[in-house]
């Protein structure tokens, strides 16, 4: 068969977070584990290109990965393979973008990552297999990324045995009590010393490794972005007021305020009514604006980031935030405020 | 010691409403007298009032519901009943109190910051509402065009509790079909049962989103005892139209869905106490109210506590707090939550979950697509603003968090979720 | 960074509107303060120390 494999700019040999913003391209043949993943797939397959894009591209076009797979696919690409990306929150999800894409255009797809990969929540529709936590499990991997692969290109299902991992899906149903009546008998197998009856199991949150800090906030470029549902009066975007599944970017140059009447709030989940009669409740634009022209803070950055944190699923949280931070990084800013509600 | 004092509850069956000229109810059938019931509502905050009718099984679909109330009174005038809004604001709970099980009064339309929120009284989302399988009266208006939407909001509060009162006075001198002694735990002795409570947070975010207990807010302040009587005596009406699923109108806290089990159970547990809480805006408030909370159970010397919320992911904080200062206090602690995992269920589904407290009941996931399909005739709004005004009475995919009440964490339904490899 | 509510996280209502704006310009400066410190793991910075 004829493999494509993706792989982030850090794996393409270009450069770490220097190199994050780099467009999608694609090079002829293997390219660094590529090589390795290559000779374990054997002679009867041929890894023909590497698609390659910066983690920070990725994050914040969503659209490369259809790109990438229409270029793959008229190269004669007969299946892409994605990976791995560990723990790498950027890539994973590039990772598991990429493989949704091929899917999506009926190509064999396949995406490397470990279970704590926040990529997995994209991954809806496609195919994962575990990888390790760091690049230091390269090795078993591959090992598991290429005997996955021939699986795959052999038209078979993968298992959790061959190590396939991904979304565990909630799905509604009925019980046979109702929820009352099942609290009340819980409180029963509470009371016999039962710790671990729930309906709900408890979920481990990812850990995320804080950014170094700024040295100096007087030269430092800020942003401001929210997810208080500030919006440009009258909403023109349709923000949602609750369950928001996207987000809005809008200007604030020549402002030096957010008045009363030219921003709002559609939160759906407090009152709004302070903070529509001083929208810099939400986003401290008057202050700083002062702020900047004092020189406490370097430069504002030209536009926010906002979306509305009501109901929220956490994998478009973690989509949005992903987003943001590609973006803003791609522009230059060294620091956010974030205002929540 | 002192015999147990508690409420009587005479239960009248209603199987079959209609409007007609005047109130009355006999073996079940519930008329409605439309003028008086348009006088009860007359306000400065309203042009004109409408009334409609919506039975179990009937193509219909209630869109933009409010409140909820289940008709109930303790003599003429409603004889104290719905205290501080319609009677004295004095502690009910004790002696009669007629009901009309199987009928509800509702007010459905806009109000701004009210959440569309959706009941189908036949089809694929019927069996989660509660309100889907009574009898309703529905209210429908249009505002003055000097009236506040404020205004708007308390002339329904105040004409809602009287209407509902005003119908379950047809029923005054009727042969009840149930009489059921409700006993109220404060004066109950003890009888080594284990002793359980309830703790019912209830929404405190101002106008539109804010719960009545007496006719007043819990905003701002501790939380407080009362009796479980109380609640069917209309002590708490609500207020609060956000997260239509997670809704818990007055008819839930009249009926609750926790005290009611608890009562079921009762040669294996003793219904100790009902705690009300406020759910405060803020962490260090939500920690204070969690903290003292549980020390007034460990004063009412509880072995365990059910704890619910109302309202979306901040909320979950309301109850995992709790839950976790019960632990501590060494009260079991079992909380009552609904899951926002995801329009897949893949996500998370607790925003905020317990750290030291295990035991959760889930009433099912909130983003969970279901399609209804088309109905007969619509009430309350014409079309459903969320569906960029697609018309009320066509198919439409909508969340379970769409769905009046299907989620509320008193318990009612029987949703939970079961796990799926993806 | 914990404020003084959910519907205003940068701002307090209950304030005069000077008191509120001073208010708000204290919340920036600690977190210019916060994004200049160096942290390990979720850290909470008193926005009010006063209080």
């Amino acid at each position: 068969m004829k493999i494509v494999h993706y792989v982030n700019q850090f794996f393409a040999g270009m450069g770490g977070e220097d190199s994050a913003g780099t467009g999608p391209e694609l090079r002829d043949g293997a390219t660094g584990p590529g090589r390795k993943l290559a000779s374990l797939l054997g002679d009867e397959h041929e890894i023909i290109a590497t698609a390659v894009c910066g983690d920070d591209y990725a994050a914040s076009h969503p659209e490369f990965a259809a790109e990438l797979v229409a270029r793959a696919k008229e190269r004669g690409a007969e299946m892409i393979v994605a990976g791995p990306s560990f723990t790498s929150g950027r890539y994973g999800m590039a990772c598991a973008r990429i493989a949704a894409a091929a899917s999506e255009a009926d190509l064999p797809a396949l995406a490397s990552m470990h279970p704590d990969n926040p990529g997995i929540g994209e991954a809806a529709g496609t195919t994962v297999v575990e990888s390790g936590l760091t690049a230091r499990q390269m090795k078993d991997s591959l090992e598991r990324f290429a005997a996955a692969a021939l699986k795959i290109a052999s038209g078979e299902e993968l298992t959790a045995r061959d190590g396939r991992i991904g979304p565990v899906a909630r799905t509604n149903r009925f019980a046979a009590d109702n929820a009352a009546q099942r609290a009340v008998a819980l409180v029963l197998t509470r009371l016999g010393g039962d710790r671990d009856a729930t309906e709900i199991p408890l979920p481990d949150f990812d850990s995320v490794t804080p950014a170094a800090p700024i040295a100096d906030a007087g030269e430092a470029l800020f942003a401001l972005v929210t997810e208080g549902g500030f919006v440009p009066f009258g909403n023109p975007d349709r923000l949602e007021s609750a369950r928001a599944t996207k987000w809005v970017r809008h200007s604030l140059d020549g402002l030096d305020s957010a008045d009363e009447g030219a921003f709002m709030s559609v939160h759906g989940g407090f009152s709004t009514v302070w903070a529509n009669a001083d929208p810099n409740r939400i986003l401290p634009l008057d202050v700083a604006r002062e702020m900047e022209r004092e020189g406490a803070i370097g430069r504002l950055h030209g536009e926010y980031l906002g979306t509305t944190g009501n109901g929220t699923t956490v994998a478009d949280a973690r989509r949005f935030g992903m987003e943001w931070a590609a973006d803003l990084r791609q522009q230059g800013i060294q620091a956010a405020i974030l205002t929540a509600t | 010691m002192q015999a147990d004092v508690g409420l009587t509850r005479m239960v009248h069956e209603v199987s079959e409403l209609d409007l007609g000229e005047r109130t009355s109810y006999d073996a079940g059938r519930l008329t409605v007298g439309e003028d008086t019931v348009r006088d009860l509502l007359q306000d400065g905050a309203f042009a004109e009032v409408r009334l409609g009718v919506a039975s179990p099984g009937d193509s219909v679909r209630i869109v933009g519901v409010l409140d909820a109330i289940q008709p109930c009174s303790k003599g003429p005038g409603g004889g104290g009943a719905f205290p501080g809004l319609l009677g004295p604001a004095m502690p009910v709970g004790r002696g009669e109190t007629h009901v009309l099980r199987g009928a509800a009064v509702l007010a459905a339309g806009y109000l701004p910051r009210a959440q569309e929120a959706v009941i189908d009284m036949s089809g694929p989302a019927a069996p989660l509402s509660p309100l889907a399988a009574t009898h309703n009266l529905v209210v429908e208006w249009t505002p003055a065009e000097d009236a506040s939407w404020e205004d708007v909001d308390q002339a329904l509060r105040r004409g809602l509790v009287k209407v509902a009162a005003h119908l379950a006075e047809a029923a005054l001198d009727a042969e009840p079909d149930a009489v059921e002694e409700l006993a109220d735990p404060a004066t109950s002795a003890a009888n080594g049962k284990p002793r359980v409570g309830v703790i019912l947070n209830l929404q405190t975010q101002g106008t539109f989103k804010d719960v009545f207990v007496y006719g007043r807010s819990l905003s701002g302040g501790l939380p407080t005892v009362i009796s479980p009587t109380e609640l069917d005596d209309g002590a708490v009406v609500s207020g609060q139209f956000g997260h239509p699923s997670l809704k818990n109108p007055t008819y839930l806290h009249q009926t609750h869905p926790v005290v009611a089990a608890l009562r079921e159970r009762s040669d294996e547990l003793e219904l100790a106490a009902l705690v009300l809480c406020p759910e405060p805006v803020d962490q260090a408030n939500k920690e204070l109210v969690s903290a003292h909370a549980a020390r007034l159970c460990k004063q009412l010397k509880l072995d365990a506590a059910i704890a619910t919320k109302e309202g979306g992911g901040n909320a979950d904080a309301d109850v995992s707090l709790k839950m976790d200062r019960l632990e501590e206090e060494g009260i079991a602690a079992v909380g009552i939550l609904a899951e926002m995992a995801g329009r897949d269920g893949t996500g998370p589904p607790l925003v905020v979950p317990p750290t030291k407290a295990t035991a959760l009941v889930s009433t099912g996931n909130y983003d969970e697509r279901m399609t209804l399909p088309v109905v007969e005739r619509a009430l309350g709004r014409p079309s459903i603003a969320l569906l960029d005004d697609q018309a009320s009475t066509d198919e439409v995919v909508l969340p379970v968090a769409a769905v009046y009440c299907a989620q509320s964490t008193l318990g009612w339904g029987r949703l939970t979720c079961a796990e799926v490899l993806a | 960074m914990s404020t003084r509510g959910i519907p205003f996280p940068a701002g307090d209502p209950e304030l005069g509107p000077e008191q509120e704006r001073a208010w708000r310009r204290q919340l920036l400066q600690r977190a210019l303060h916060a994004v200049a410190t160096p942290v390990s793991e979720p850290t909470v910075f008193d926005a009010d120390p006063v209080q």
